[in-house]
């Protein structure tokens, strides 16, 4: 079958692999229909996730068909089509029945390695490197799904591929980011970042009952999609001095959420962001954690953090006095995809959300390199990328 | 998963000869540094200084990672390793009772065969060589609380065991103890050899218990292997953490 496969820093190319096959009795193949670029997969084709190798199959975030189902397989069948979460839970552990799926203690079975980095490990994630797993991604036309019976649903007829697909990944991880901020109505949230999961998480802040929510970019294009399709305030942060702006937007008073849905490698056109690149270039932090310091000052007292942006080691100069003086609250997380599946599915059935809105741009898997490459400068105002890897349904 | 030795990290874990022998050679490096005119003084002092402070303190950093003791040879070979099964002790100490989980759990253990009421014979494969075989009787036993054994291997070093079963607080699952004690002297020149093939009794216990884990509570271990990839760097086959 033809898969994407890393091949180094800037380097993914489409190879010719071995089909997939059953390796557990929950494991299911599945015929991938859709599968997109996220925004963390740039920081592995950037190189800062380590224990990458080459000819690892990239790719996180998809949906299909069953192809074939294990023998212990309870509740799918060759021929359902199904969206599939993210992240790997075995659904017996005590973090799985505490629906805390990406904490899972079984599915990594290179847990000794995330010990070593983290302390415990995470559980394990399609196509992210062999730290969470070395699972083969789904930048594919099959992909093996472990405990496919918690991991995956099946999808009702109403819903459309390129609708079922984010419910993989970016909508969860939004809708997390929201639910993170303990929501009790008619707060105003900050997020930093208008890409996918940062408009998901615009999305589910009003779902969860935010009256104000401002966003925070420097691409017209998403700040027009955050304001004209999300209802979001915006702030273009190459323009104006955030903190500041979120002061005088908020009465004075500063955000009572705020969300950093960016990560590890935050722009910043100042000294401040030639600092964190300089400093990660040569590996002295592993992160450009400039979005996080902002939100730390940026935080009304007593405020929520909200962490979904992903990263990997160790950052510097993070404002920890104003974190504890400030009496904030700091929640994070991969997300927990298993726990909102259902819901978000009948988000998506009844309307109330239509998450085909972010796809910019379709394309064959044979036009890899492109598609990154693209998706990494944002050229064309690609917000997302879809392969389609048997083409359009 | 939690593993440690059975003293604590910053104990004393360097024999007195060896401390003796390191502390004098300490001294004489940094004498012998402070003496050269050149740069390179500076890494000879360094390094001195570090054996003297190794010498005085008796815990070396290293050892502590990699497990090795020889401040107290009899001692230097216990293992200990603990992990939490979202189970209860009972459903525990029933799937131990059957040697074909056994097995499961043990990964390299190609067979496990029963001889006798409380004994078994184990069969450990090896690549291109023959078969280890170990025999193994169980010493002592409470139902769901403990099982001790003793390990025998022609010309190898035997160990004892016991496996201790714990209610985890708030019955919260069950805390599953290993402690073995190899018999004979292990060098810390065979502990390092055995650490480089990934062979260590810490590394071996840890991630046994770790698939018992897996296969109690999810039914089966995560696993990669022989799954689709590209074309792989010769580096990549070499360091492949999962290979």
């Amino acid at each position: 079958m033809k898969a994407i496969c890393w091949q180094g820093i800037h380097k993914v190319g489409v190879e010719t692999v071995p089909d997939p096959h059953l390796i557990n009795p929950h494991d299911i193949i599945l015929k991938v229909l859709a599968t997109t670029i996220c925004g963390s997969d740039l920081h592995l084709y950037d190189g800062y996730i380590p224990f990458m190798e080459t000819g690892d199959i990239i790719g996180h975030e998809f949906m299909g068909e069953v192809a074939e189902a294990g023998p212990a397989v309870k509740k799918l069948a060759a021929g359902d089509r199904v969206v599939v979460a993210s992240v790997i839970g075995c659904g017996e552990c005590y973090y799985c029945r505490r629906d805390l799926w990406s904490l899972c203690d079984n599915s990594n079975p290179n847990a000794h390695l995330a010990e070593k980095l983290w302390g415990y490990s995470p559980c394990g994630i399609f196509g992210y490197s062999h730290l969470v797993g070395g699972y083969a991604g789904s930048h594919a036309e099959y992909v093996r799904v472990p405990f496919a019976d918690q991991g995956a649903r099946k999808l009702p007829d109403g819903i459309t591929n390129e609708q079922a697909l984010f419910i993989s990944d970016a909508f969860p991880t939004g809708f997390m980011a929201a639910d993170l901020c303990g929501l009790q109505g008619g707060e105003v949230v900050a997020v930093w970042g208008a890409g996918a999961v940062g408009l998901f998480a615009i999305k589910s802040a009003y779902l969860l009952g935010a009256e104000r929510v401002i966003a925070i970019d420097r691409y017209p294009e998403r700040l027009a999609m955050a304001a004209n399709r999300f209802g979001a305030q915006t702030l273009d942060y190459t323009k104006v001095d955030v903190q500041t702006a979120l002061r005088e937007l908020t009465g004075g008073r500063g955000p009572d959420a705020c969300i950093d849905a960016v990560g590890m490698e935050a722009h910043h056109p100042g000294i401040e962001g030639a600092y964190d690149r300089i400093k990660q270039t040569f590996r002295l932090e592993t992160e450009r954690p400039h979005v996080l310091r902002e939100a730390i000052l940026s935080c009304r007292k007593g405020g929520t953090l909200s962490i979904i942006g992903v990263y990997g080691g160790l950052a510097d100069k993070i404002p920890l006095g104003a974190l504890m003086n400030k009496g904030l609250q700091l929640r994070s997380g991969q997300m927990h995809a298993q726990r909102y599946l259902d819901r978000l599915i009948d988000y998506v059935a009844s309307g109330e959300v239509d998450p085909s809105v972010m796809v910019t741009h379709r394309m064959a898997l044979d036009e890899a390199g492109h598609a990154y490459k693209m998706f990494k400068h944002k050229e064309g105002g690609c917000l997302r990328v879809v392969f389609e890897p048997f083409g359009r349904r | 998963m939690h593993e440690d030795r059975v003293h604590s990290p910053g104990s004393t874990n360097v024999g007195v000869t060896e401390r003796w022998v390191g502390g004098l050679g300490g001294g004489l490096l940094i004498a012998y540094g402070l003496a050269r005119p050149s740069w390179p003084r500076w890494l000879a002092v360094g390094s001195g200084a570090c054996l003297v402070y190794r010498s005085l303190r008796g815990h070396c950093e290293l050892y502590g990672l990699l497990g090795v003791d020889t401040a107290d040879r009899s001692a230097s070979a216990t293992t200990f390793a603990v992990v939490t099964i979202n189970r209860p002790a009972a459903e525990i100490y029933g799937y131990l009772k059957n040697p074909e989980r056994i097995r499961g759990a043990l990964g390299a253990v190609t067979e496990v065969n029963r001889t006798g009421v409380s004994s078994f014979t184990v069969e450990e494969g090896a690549h291109g060589k023959a078969p280890a075989r170990w025999q193994v009787e169980v010493t002592a036993e409470r139902a769901n609380e403990f099982v001790a054994w003793h390990v025998t291997s022609e010309g190898k070093p035997g160990h004892a065991g016991q496996l201790t079963l714990r209610n985890a607080p708030g019955n919260q699952g069950t805390e599953v103890e290993v402690q073995l004690q190899q018999e004979g002297v292990a060098s810390p020149a065979g502990i390092l050899a055995d650490k480089a093939a990934g062979l260590g009794w810490r590394t071996k216990v840890t991630r046994a218990l770790q698939r018992l884990k897996q296969l109690v509570e999810a039914g089966e271990t995560a696993d990669t292997a022989g799954q689709s990839a590209g074309v792989r760097s010769v580096l990549g086959r070499v360091l492949s953490p999962d290979r």
